[in-house]
């Protein structure tokens, strides 16, 4: 789908990100972008390019012709963001869609159509469905169907505009290919040199000798040439995850409110996990999209610790999804997508017999729960143990974020016996029940070179040592560090105050070797 | 106190199992009182927590004479000022260990560690020596009070048991800890709330323990240049509140050690004792 006025017709449409301030469509408008010389105009619309500006044209120029009008600065970004939110509402017609953005008037839509068209009643009634609704927003668009990317491009740019009603479906490749303008060839710049050697239609280039365009032209030349003509294979990235799993539900009339949402969730679960069970698998992820009446798009993502085909459980997690999520309905959902992008071969396990471990399975209950606690409260919330064979004590044990629907599953393990180290978890001296964010520096009185504190100062409070247990000497890892950076040793301390309060203190240094003036920290309490 | 050798098959059914433990390391608590090895488990008793004061109260029920074997419900632990909440959390960890049972996971709820967070975030290496495998929690930290009472309260729907830190929060009140607490009745499980030093709100908490650090009996050995090595941690426990007795005040000990059981001597007033056994 081509879309030649984009930036200026984007801004009057829900893909915009800034609604406000929208130009009228009756007033010549143009973006303009400084250059040099000053600025210029980037991008028309539709009215303005009656009134014979023409882009590439000084503002002061433009302004002296049309006086009404009215400029505003061109934001890339945002026709590019833009753009891409088109092409993800543009899924409802195919699950592979991608944004073509490109030089001004070259932006485009690209939709993988193979094996959807006939659920719209043919290429040419899929074409005009998708067209005819990029139009009702009021953006100009034209639109072809063909059999490469490269075709396609062309077509809909230069052949399209030409055709009866904007659309035009490619029948066949070589004709349709050989009467396009070389410009269609997505080459850029490089089309205006080949047009001075008299090379205008894409035929004049395939009845060449390759070898000769190639060292004239470069290999770009050959490579589109070959691409539009499906002698090279090309495809596109879509945006959505490819997933083998999918399932829609479309309503005959737009849900303004969620509860009929909700129940239909139910069922499209159900279906997608029938999916899943006929290929022995079960889903890590799962992505609810919302398409909604006037065009946008909005996904919802969930992730398992485990793979999952038990629909009430994934079900719960959607709606648990849905309920933290603050959703802008718009004008009502007229369909939503459940489709699984990760997913792992899963076994079914025997049921027990004893019924006392069919209805308690603690493993799957606090996978389960893991599930349902990121669900609701996000990422980020869930944490579990992780052990590294490192010496630095804050990296040795510490917390990972279960990121649930990641590709590496929980070490959780529920042992029948208790106090058994985790594979590969190293015996580590006694640390503190807590360690602290970042140490805290403290005033401490201590034995020179390398004793205890006798006492510090540590928030407001003096504290005096009466027992302790060291040092423990932890050098840094020098070989990580940046060059030219001296990274220090630590020297640990376990200390009990007279109060009977235990802390975790540090010199930073050996005294006298490293540093001439140790600064003390406390890194834990507990 | 009175001692007494195991016999040559308990000492070998011990070993094998301190193998089969090796190199995982066993806390409890002992109170003066009563923790003796369970024949019925091949899990040896723990390490103990012995109280050092005369034990002169009543039982609270007669599973638990010393109150730390706690019934099923919510019961919270709170500390005596702002410098004992890690040896209230300490407390709260090492009776969690001693009361959780195998295979149940448990789920540790706490607020997000914030610039006002003051004493960082457990340590999972730290978690063995007071008995909880790290393996087996799952830490939460939210960034809402009401975020965290509905994750305890799903934890326990699902049949993990729960540590929770709340803050003074009017979230926590009674109507909800009187939900936590029938969650967790109702599924035998045990909620251990901490509440900060400076308590506001009411609870239907079935006891609450107020704690504060004590200082441990120095080691024989020296610990470093001239000062002796830590000891056993050592709690005073003020048991505040609790359903059905009347407020006290004991102390207790953690001992890190397997195999380590201390009991007291019998006097009259008790019911009659099993052989005592005493081992290093």
């Amino acid at each position: 789908m081509s879309l030649p006025l984009w930036p200026t017709d984007r801004l009057n449409s829900p893909w915009s990100a800034a609604p406000e301030r929208r130009p009228r469509p009756q007033r010549p408008f143009a973006l303009v972008h400084t250059t040099t010389g000053g600025e210029r105009l980037y991008a028309l619309n539709a009215r303005a390019d009656q009134a014979g500006l023409h882009v590439g044209q000084m503002v002061a120029d433009a302004k002296a012709l049309e006086p009404d009008l009215l400029t505003r600065p061109h934001d890339p970004s945002g026709d590019t963001a833009a753009l891409t939110r088109l092409a993800r509402a543009c899924g409802r017609w195919s699950p592979w869609t991608s944004a073509d953005p490109g030089a001004p008037g070259l932006d485009g839509i690209l939709l993988e159509t193979t094996g959807c068209a006939h659920l719209f009643g043919g290429e040419q009634a899929l074409l005009e469905t998708c067209v005819n609704a990029v139009r009702s927003h009021g953006i100009t668009t034209t639109g072809a169907i063909a059999s490469t990317i490269g075709l396609a491009w062309g077509l809909a740019r230069h052949a399209a505009p030409q055709a009866p009603g904007g659309m035009l479906v490619s029948r066949s490749l070589s004709p349709d290919l050989d009467t396009l303008p070389v410009e269609a060839l997505r080459i850029g710049a490089l089309a205006s040199k080949l047009s001075r050697f008299g090379l205008v239609q894409v035929s004049d280039l395939l009845t060449r000798p390759r070898a000769g365009l190639a060292r004239r032209f470069g290999p770009q030349l050959l490579k589109r040439l070959d691409q539009a003509a499906r002698r090279e294979p090309e495809s596109l990235d879509p945006l959505q995850p490819v997933s083998s799993y999918r399932t829609r539900m479309r309503y005959s009339e737009p849900l303004l409110v969620l509860d009929g949402l909700k129940s239909s969730l139910a069922e499209a679960t159900v279906t997608l996990c029938r999916q899943l069970e006929t290929d022995g698998h079960g889903l890590r992820q799962a992505r609810l999209t919302l398409y909604r009446v006037d065009g946008r798009t909005q996904d919802l993502d969930i992730g398992t610790a485990a793979p999952s085909r038990d629909a009430p459980h994934i079900t719960r997690l959607l709606l648990e999804r849905l309920d933290r999520t603050a959703l802008d309905i718009g004008f009502g959902i007229d369909m939503i997508e459940l489709s699984a992008p990760l997913s792992q071969a899963m076994n079914t396990h025997q049921a027990q017999l004893d019924p006392e471990h069919t209805a308690h399975n603690p493993v799957a209950d606090i996978h389960q729960l893991t599930d349902r606690l990121t669900a609701k409260l996000g990422g980020n919330t869930v944490y579990e143990a992780r052990f590294q064979a490192t010496h630095q004590p804050e990296h040795a044990a510490h917390w990972v974020p279960l990121t649930t629907g990641s590709a590496s599953s929980p070490a959780l393990s529920v042992a029948d016996q208790p106090g058994l180290p985790l594979d590969g978890a190293p015996l580590t001296p006694d640390r503190p029940l807590m360690i602290l964010g970042r140490p805290e520096q403290v005033e401490a009185v201590a034995e020179i070179p390398d004793g205890p504190p006798r006492s510090f100062h540590w928030r407001r409070v003096h504290h005096r040592v009466s027992q302790a247990e060291g040092p423990e000497r932890i050098a840094p890892d020098w070989w990580q560090a940046p060059p030219g950076d001296m990274l220090r040793s630590r020297d640990y301390f376990r200390v009990e105050t007279h109060e009977g309060r235990r802390f975790w203190l540090y010199r930073d240094g050996l005294y006298g070797l490293e540093t001439r003036q140790p600064r003390w920290f406390v890194h834990g309490v507990g | 106190m009175g001692s007494k050798h195991l016999s040559r098959a308990q000492i070998d059914t011990l070993c094998q199992t301190l193998k089969a433990l090796d190199p995982g390391v066993q806390g409890g608590f002992i109170s003066a009182h009563m923790i003796r090895p369970d024949p019925d488990t091949t899990t040896p008793p723990s390490a103990a927590l012995h109280s050092t004061t005369p034990h002169t109260a009543t039982s609270l029920t007669a599973t638990s004479p010393d109150g730390l074997a706690l019934t099923p419900g919510l019961h919270e632990i709170t500390a005596a000022g702002y410098l004992d909440q890690p040896a209230a959390l300490a407390f709260q960890a090492g009776l969690m260990g001693q009361c959780l049972p195998p295979r149940r996971p448990l789920l540790w709820v706490r607020p997000r560690p914030g610039p006002h967070q003051d004493f960082g975030r457990p340590t999972p290496s730290a978690l063995r020596h007071w008995n909880l495998d790290p393996s087996r929690i799952l830490l939460v930290e939210t960034d809402t009070p009401e975020h965290a009472l509905w994750a305890m309260e799903d934890g326990l729907r699902q049949g993990a048991w729960v540590m929770g830190e709340v803050r003074n929060h009017r979230s926590y009140d009674l109507t909800a800890s009187k939900r936590l607490h029938r969650l967790a009745q109702a599924r035998t499980s045990l909620v251990l709330i901490h509440r900060p030093a400076r308590l506001e709100g009411l609870s239907v908490a079935l006891s609450r323990r107020r704690i504060a650090a004590r200082p441990s009996r120095p080691t024989p050995w020296q610990g470093a240049n001239g000062l002796f090595g830590l000891g056993a941690p050592r709690f005073h426990v003020h048991l505040e509140r609790a359903r059905g007795a009347p407020p006290q005040e004991q102390e207790y000990e953690w001992k890190h050690a397997a195999f380590h059981v201390v009991e007291p001597a019998p006097v009259a007033d008790r019911p009659a004792q099993l052989p005592l056994v005493r081992s290093a």
